[in-house]
């Protein structure tokens, strides 16, 4: 039995077209004003080390301390399923510096980009959510953060991926996170992104002997919520050089052409190809 | 119908208990996986989230891509001589793809909801691993639908799948829209890891990359599957056959190659290839193999050759897996001194379902027939 | 003239608990223990320190300090021996008596200037005359045949509340005057803490020199740390437990008033450890920030602002920063490269079998 070309063609068409269907969106991540955002400063030139942020997520989130080897202090040696935040120590030559770290709710974020069922994402006041209840575990934002950020709980039999939430719940009471409203020498303060980018540019006018030349976060990876002022070169605290684009861009990109491209694009290829390749008579050989 | 366990016939190098047994072995532990959690029974942890179950899927996709090659060439294209190799090309992605399902459904944390990723009104449609997951499932309907005659081939249910033959044209050309869409979402799914991956593999040409090394993966699958099946049935290579693949093959190749290269001199990279350093070695062990090798013997006399193409398939899969372990793993920078190896549960895992599949295989090829008629008449 | 011991054994106190007191007073000059053999020697041999206390712009919280000396045992015992000649608020002489009393005394010689309160220097210092003289006249002379001068308290010490901005009345301490003249030992606080005092007499006794003192004149046993670092409180500092407002939760579990403008960090004092009222208590324990008392110009530091933490060296148990790396491990580089090579060597060698060797006839072709 021959197909005709007509029927095919619009068989394609029809299947592409509905499979074009679920959204047109452009972009993964919504799209509000990052000057808005909720934000915070971190002034590492004033930070004394003292882990009253962390002790204060802990207390707000629940997570349990992490032991050293005496049993005496909470000290986790990197972020995981349980440690949402912590300070760092870089010692060097006759220098050193702490370096709290946590997620950077990017403006752009490269998770909310991966998630394939959007678990991940960039709610309207600025800092990005998870959603336990779509998430499949597939651990692909623990990939694409460039801050290597996400941590998955390991030892669950249902495991969750978690990172600091920027106490999405106290933003919303209009308080601010845990952690910044503990820090007791104001090294961590939180506000609204601008304001913050200001005040920062303000501090490095003000004593340009005191800091590095440098807003982290301020267009690192297209921008962070997260900004940070340090005395030492960025990547001697751990924060490295990733470049001004948004990380999703290009993923993002492709997906706007290759997907679109190909759903409508094939089908159409198919076609044509099917329509010059005139073998005359192999329909006989067929079924095989 | 013979015995279940009657090899007599078969010359693949699959003997029955010991597969049986590998699998048997991966499937109970699969189930202690998913009853205890993924942190017992892997290696993988914060700093490496994927193991070598991504590895394996990651080759063992363009491997199973024999189905959608050899459909484009012979129902598109309209090769005829390529129909012989249609139902063992077919089958081989069935299995393949049946194996990645299980593997994929393994490896996600959350699996009890794992029907998210196919929640129409929930799900990403820039996340090219949504992409991928939908476009994996409705690929194995297709291949299922596929798969199905040559099943229920002088059956009592043939008349229910006749409609699959008469529209082979949609069943098949969905088969390849959905194949060339995932097979080059899996390079795009790195687009994000710009930081993360060497720069010997990372480049914006990952989803081209990843479909033309799809495509020739699938043909040397292809050689590599009837040369057995004719071999199991005692029948002489088709050696004619055997070499349009095999230069089919070899042209894909050299698109590869020049882009590859092309990428590397773009960039800027050439200076690591030529420099003594572990990943330029591996690039160059990768190219040499995969690449290199196979086309040395694609384009010369050898493709004559009744062993040529099915040697360069040989080696061009080695190069495609290590190009797929460094992609997912070995090239992937983390900021710690935690490293990867996967645990013993994992390897055997991976080891009984291909060892499962391997067996499949060898039984569909025992019990339906993978040839066509008068191919198998005439010998 | 009796001995320590003496007037001990005439009170009623054993020796056993004699001895006992000859231990404590060696903590607390924070010598080894085994010096309280010569502790007890001293207090044992017959001795009688006569001392001249003076005081000037004071408060009299200082004398209420030493007399706060509760424990009978050791503060009143061992100021039993000093023969305080002249103290204008506890003695019992007074006018010309009084004068005349001091007068020999300084005339004698071999005794120790006890000064309480700043000296005022304004205007030729009238603002605090005693006696018709001022108390610059009155100190220059007192300290003419002195042994030692002992500056208690703050104002002695450091100037005190008088030196607080503006200083209308032109207050100094008494090192400011004296300078090199005499050994000068200060003994800071608002009020001092009368068991370092006693300490200090005691360690005079033994080893008839004053203590060991840092570069502020202190004595190095009673001013060597800092609150911060002896603070029973510290455990809540280091944890990031902080009290944020008067009464809050963080206030009823205890926690470290650094926020609330505590200044131990910056003061040097033995407070945590001898504490007020023969250890009844100390600012922090009480739920109040330490407010310097014992550091100079402390009446100028902001009560309630943050001290400023200086001469910070950070703990080991700090994570250290974690650069990303780039590297196979050798463990997996190794057993990949095996499987690698065996994969390719056993491949290799079945191909190049395969292909050098005569190929099979060309069959029929379809």
């Amino acid at each position: 039995m021959t197909i005709s070309r007509r029927d095919f063609l619009k068989v394609a068409g029809i299947t592409a077209g509905s499979t074009l269907l679920p959204n047109l969106v452009v972009h993964a991540a919504s799209t509000g004003n990052p000057d808005e955002y909720v934000a915070m400063l971190y002034d590492a030139t004033i930070c004394v080390g003292c882990n009253a942020c962390t002790n204060a997520c802990r207390q707000w989130n629940k997570t349990t301390p992490v032991k050293d080897d005496r049993a005496l202090y909470d000290a986790p040696s990197e972020l995981s399923a349980d440690t949402w935040t912590m300070i760092q120590l870089y010692q060097g030559e006759g220098e050193y510096s702490f370096v709290k770290r946590q997620c950077m709710h990017c403006v752009d974020p490269a998770c909310v980009s991966g998630c394939p069922v959007h678990a991940l994402q960039k709610t309207a006041e600025g800092p990005v959510t998870y959603d336990a209840k779509r998430c499949i575990g597939c651990r692909y934002c623990m990939y694409a953060c460039p801050f290597h950020i996400p941590r998955f709980e390991w030892d669950e039999v249902i495991p969750v991926v978690t990172k600091c939430t920027f106490c999405y719940s106290r933003i919303k009471a209009g308080d601010g996170p845990a952690c910044a409203e503990r820090c007791p020498t104001g090294a961590l303060i939180w506000g609204k992104r601008g304001d913050l980018v200001a005040e920062a540019e303000g501090r490095i006018d003000a004593e340009p002997h005191r800091y590095v030349d440098y807003i982290y976060g301020k267009e690192d990876a297209g921008g962070t919520s997260v900004l940070y002022l340090s005395a030492v070169p960025f990547g001697k605290v751990g924060l490295e050089n990733i470049g001004a684009e948004p990380v999703p861009a290009l993923s993002e990109g492709t997906a706007n052409v290759v997907l679109p491209g190909i759903l409508v694009g094939g089908p159409i290829v198919l076609g044509l190809i099917r329509w010059i390749s005139k073998r005359g008579g192999w329909e006989e050989s067929w079924p095989v | 119908m013979a015995s279940l366990t009657q090899t007599k016939k078969s010359a693949l190098p699959i003997s029955f208990f010991p597969y049986l047994a590998l699998a048997l072995l991966a499937v109970g532990l699969s189930i202690y996986r998913l009853v205890v959690g993924l942190g017992p029974t892997t290696n993988m942890s914060d700093h490496y989230p994927w193991g070598i179950w991504i590895t394996i899927d990651l080759f063992l996709i363009p491997v199973a891509g024999a189905a959608f090659t050899i459909s484009l060439i012979s129902f598109f294209f309209g090769y005829e001589d390529y129909r012989t190799v249609l139902r063992p090309a077919v089958v081989a992605g069935f299995l393949g793809y049946s194996v990645v399902g299980i593997l994929l459904f393994l490896d996600i944390g959350r699996w009890p909801q794992f029907y998210n990723i196919l929640d129409l009104g929930i799900i990403n449609p820039h996340s090219f691993l949504e992409e991928i997951s939908l476009c994996v499932t409705l690929y194995v309907v297709i291949l299922t639908l596929e798969v199905l005659p040559i099943l229920f081939e002088h059956s009592k249910f043939e008349k229910y799948v006749k409609w699959i033959e008469t529209g082979i044209y949609f069943v098949a050309g969905a088969g390849i829209l959905l194949s060339t869409l995932h097979q080059s979402s899996l390079g795009s799914m790195f687009l994000l890891m710009r930081h993360k991956l060497h720069p010997l593999w990372y480049t914006p040409a990952l989803p081209l990359l990843f479909f033309l090394q799809a495509g020739y993966t699938g043909l040397g699958t292809t050689v590599i599957a009837i040369t057995l099946v004719w071999r199991s049935k005692s029948l002489p290579t088709n050696r004619l056959l055997i070499r349009r693949i095999g230069q089919a093959m070899g042209i894909n190749l050299l698109l590869y190659a020049s882009i590859r290269i092309g990428d590397w001199m773009g960039a800027g990279e050439i200076p690591m290839l030529l420099k003594p350093n572990a990943f330029g070695w591996i690039a160059w062990l990768e190219f040499g193999l995969g690449i290199l090798v196979p086309l040395a013997i694609l384009f010369s006399k050898l493709v004559r050759h009744s062993q040529g193409p099915l040697w360069a398939s040989v080696f061009a899969l080695m190069g495609t897996f290590i190009n797929r372990l460094m992609i997912t793993w070995v090239g992937l920078s983390e900021p710690s001194p935690v490293t990867y190896f996967p645990s013993w549960i994992e390897i055997m895992i991976t080891i009984g379902l291909i060892a499962g599949g391997a067996l499949v295989y060898e039984r569909i090829n025992y019990y339906f027939r993978l040839l066509p008629e008068k191919h198998e008449k005439h010998q | 003239m009796k001995s320590v011991q003496a007037v001990a054994e005439g009170r009623g106190i054993s020796r056993r608990d004699f001895l006992k007191l000859c231990t404590m007073m060696t903590g607390v000059l924070a010598l080894p223990k085994s010096y309280s053999k010569y502790v007890e020697q001293a207090l044992a041999a017959p001795a009688r320190v006569p001392v001249i206390w003076l005081e000037f712009q004071d408060c009299a919280g200082c004398t209420e300090s030493l007399l706060r000396a509760t424990r009978p045992t050791v503060a009143e015992l061992v100021l039993d021996i000093l023969s305080v000649d002249y103290h204008e608020t506890i003695m019992a002489a007074s006018g010309n008596l009084a004068e005349e009393a001091k007068a020999a005394t300084i005339k004698a010689g071999g005794y120790l200037l006890v000064v309480e309160g700043s000296i005022p220097t304004a205007e030729n210092g009238i603002y605090c005359c005693v006696g018709g003289k001022t108390a610059l006249q009155l100190l220059d002379e007192a300290v003419t045949n002195a042994l030692a001068v002992v500056a208690v308290g703050n104002c002695a010490s450091f100037g005190g509340l008088p030196k607080a901005k503006p200083n209308p009345t032109g207050a100094v301490s008494v090192l400011d005057l004296v300078k090199d003249k005499k050994p000068v030992l200060n003994m800071p606080g608002c009020p001092y803490n009368a068991v370092n005092l006693t300490a200090t007499v005691v360690h005079f006794l033994t080893f008839g020199e004053l203590p060991a003192m840092d570069s502020l004149h202190r004595p190095l046993f009673a001013f060597g740390a800092r609150i911060h670092d002896n603070c029973e409180r510290r455990g809540h500092f280091d944890a990031g437990e902080f009290v944020k407002a008067w009464g809050d939760e963080g206030a009823k579990k205890g926690w470290c008033l650094y926020q609330m403008g505590c200044k131990g960090p910056v003061t040097f004092h033995n407070c945590p450890a001898v504490q007020y009222n023969d250890g009844t208590s100390w600012p922090v324990k009480a739920g109040h920030g330490c407010i310097g008392c014992s550091e100079p110009d402390f009446w100028d530091f902001s009560a309630y602002n943050h001290a400023d933490l200086q001469q910070f060296a950070p703990p080991a148990t700090y994570a250290p920063v974690q650069p990303p790396t780039e590297r196979i491990s050798p463990a997996s580089a190794g057993v990949i490269g095996a499987v690698a090579g065996v994969a390719v060597g056993a491949a290799g060698v079945a191909a190049i079998r395969a292909l050098t060797k005569p190929d099979l006839e060309e069959a029929k072709e379809k």
